[in-house]
């Protein structure tokens, strides 16, 4: 979620090189690299900004990509739950009247470190897509500034925290045609996690247990969403043995807190037979837990 | 001069009976025992704190991780609530599970460690991570704070920001030291740690 943070390093005032399409303004700290969006490096991870459309039409959605190239050896985490690490953060500053859109997050991979430490991280490469509505009455024949601070915590034997301001400048038109990065940001949009279809999983909850069953699937992996509430942070109890599985099905323990299990929210990973792969968004209600027969009337 | 902890019957049990549930033991656990070194070769023993009537904090710590930094240099989180309770019978100490080889190993680093960041308290070095393991720590920093009768009173984050630099408007620590000064329990006695892993050996 875009939010408001102290600077960590000093800003150096870098001159701003008038581009017509796109422009670029480094934090302190960060090395430039060429290249056709607005990128910066700061320590093991490279962000650059992409678009899907070549300028911003009044009243229409525009679509971004963060991209996070990481070096080898280094990760960044996902979003939802994990032992440790924070997710990267982007802060928007747009143009009066335009409104931004929540994160999209792609399936995140289990990182696991001694101590039996469970994490939900990205490697090599994750673009986290942002749509934004231009504002209605925005000036035809002007240009628009889109600014960006982003956060990041990547870590590898050790950790640092990285930061980067992107600056994109955009003409204000009344059509927009694809960029380069149209096409692969289409793909990132069709390979987020998509809702479950009917019929693909069985879910059934027995007590404590919820059993996740997908026929015919080689593999499947659950990746734990907070469920909300300071003390529902974790509703599983032991998602790394739990949560991962050759075979079409996976057991996962929940905790039962005053009598009741969940909410339960994450991303199911389903790998099929034939290797393909997909991700799609688990949601089950809180429960209450079944009192034993002996209890009952 | 060091010595490997000692794992008292209680902690050794502590460590077998040990159930992933949480990110770290839970409240009302009995705080696993341990006798460990500091970075100047002075032994700390919970068992010993207790017996004395302290209130005990531990802090899992790692001074080459960026959250330490964040409370130690950014913010002096860590001191400034210590200081606040040191005169009413508690003891906080910083323990450091790296092994050897991981990133903040070693009496020379926390030593230094302990100078650089001006600490009020000692780093005890804990190399076998068999502390850690026994009270399920997996980040730096994992906050414990253990009543006069020895149980786990609150266990996790110091407080609610989890970024690496920006302070949160609540520090669950100094809330759950108050409640416990009190005579009362925290209310809210457990949450979810943040920071980097623990470098335990692989």
């Amino acid at each position: 979620m875009p939010r408001l943070r102290q600077p960590v390093v000093p800003h150096l005032l870098v001159p701003l090189v008038h581009v017509p399409l796109l422009l670029v303004l480094l934090a302190c700290g960060c090395a430039r690299e060429a290249g056709p969006g607005p990128r910066a490096r700061d320590g093991a991870v490279v962000v650059e900004l992409l678009t899907a459309e070549k300028a911003a039409v009044p009243g229409r959605i525009l679509t971004l990509g963060w991209r996070f190239r990481i070096d080898a050896g280094w990760h960044l985490y996902w979003h939802g739950v994990s032992d440790t690490g924070v997710p990267p953060s982007v802060a928007l500053t747009l143009p009066a009247g335009w409104e931004a859109g929540p994160l999209r997050w792609p399936a995140p991979s289990r990182h696991v470190s001694p101590g039996d430490i469970l994490d939900h991280v990205y490697v090599g490469e994750v673009v986290l897509l942002q749509t934004v509505r231009v504002a209605a009455d925005a000036p035809l024949g002007g240009f628009a500034e889109i600014r960006a601070r982003l956060d990041w915590l990547a870590c590898s034997q050790n950790c640092a925290p990285g930061s980067a301001e992107l600056v994109l400048s955009l003409p204000v038109e009344r059509h927009a045609g694809p960029t380069p990065d149209a096409d692969a940001i289409t793909r990132i949009y069709q390979s987020l996690p998509q809702p479950l279809p009917e019929g693909l999983a069985t879910v059934a909850l027995t007590g404590t247990e919820l059993s996740v069953a997908v026929p015919g699937a080689e593999r499947l992996e659950f990746y734990p969403l907070d469920s909300g509430g300071p003390l529902l942070f974790a509703p599983l109890v032991a998602p790394l043995a739990d949560a991962a599985a050759a075979g079409g099905t996976l057991r996962l323990r929940l905790r039962e807190r005053d009598g009741q299990v969940g909410p339960v929210r994450g991303i199911l990973y389903v790998r099929s037979g034939d290797g393909a792969a997909r991700s799609y968004e688990m949601n089950v209600a809180a429960a209450p837990v079944a009192a034993s027969p002996k209890e009952g009337p | 001069m060091r010595r490997a902890m000692i794992l008292t019957l209680s902690g050794a049990l502590a460590l077998l009976l040990a159930v992933p549930a949480l990110a770290a033991l839970a409240p009302g656990a009995k705080a696993p025992d341990f006798d460990l070194v500091d970075t100047a070769g002075n032994h700390h023993s919970l068992q010993k704190y207790l017996a004395d009537g302290q209130i005990v904090v531990l802090e899992w710590f790692n001074p080459d991780c960026p959250f330490i930094v964040k409370h130690h240099k950014l913010h002096r989180t860590m001191d400034t609530t210590f200081a606040a309770v040191k005169d009413q019978g508690v003891v906080w100490l910083a323990v450091n599970s790296s092994a050897p080889g991981k990133s903040g190993h070693g009496a020379e680093r926390n030593a230094k460690a302990v100078e650089e960041y001006g600490m009020t308290f000692p780093v005890l070095l804990d190399p076998t991570g068999a502390a850690g393991m026994a009270y399920e720590a997996r980040n730096t920093p994992t906050m414990f704070v253990i009543g006069r009768d020895g149980l786990i009173a609150y266990a996790g984050a110091i407080d609610d920001d989890k970024s690496p630099q920006v302070l949160g408007g609540t520090n669950h620590v100094a809330a759950a030291l108050a409640a416990v000064l009190a005579g009362g329990k925290p209310d809210v006695a457990e949450t979810k740690p943040y920071g980097c892993s623990v470098k335990y050996a692989d």
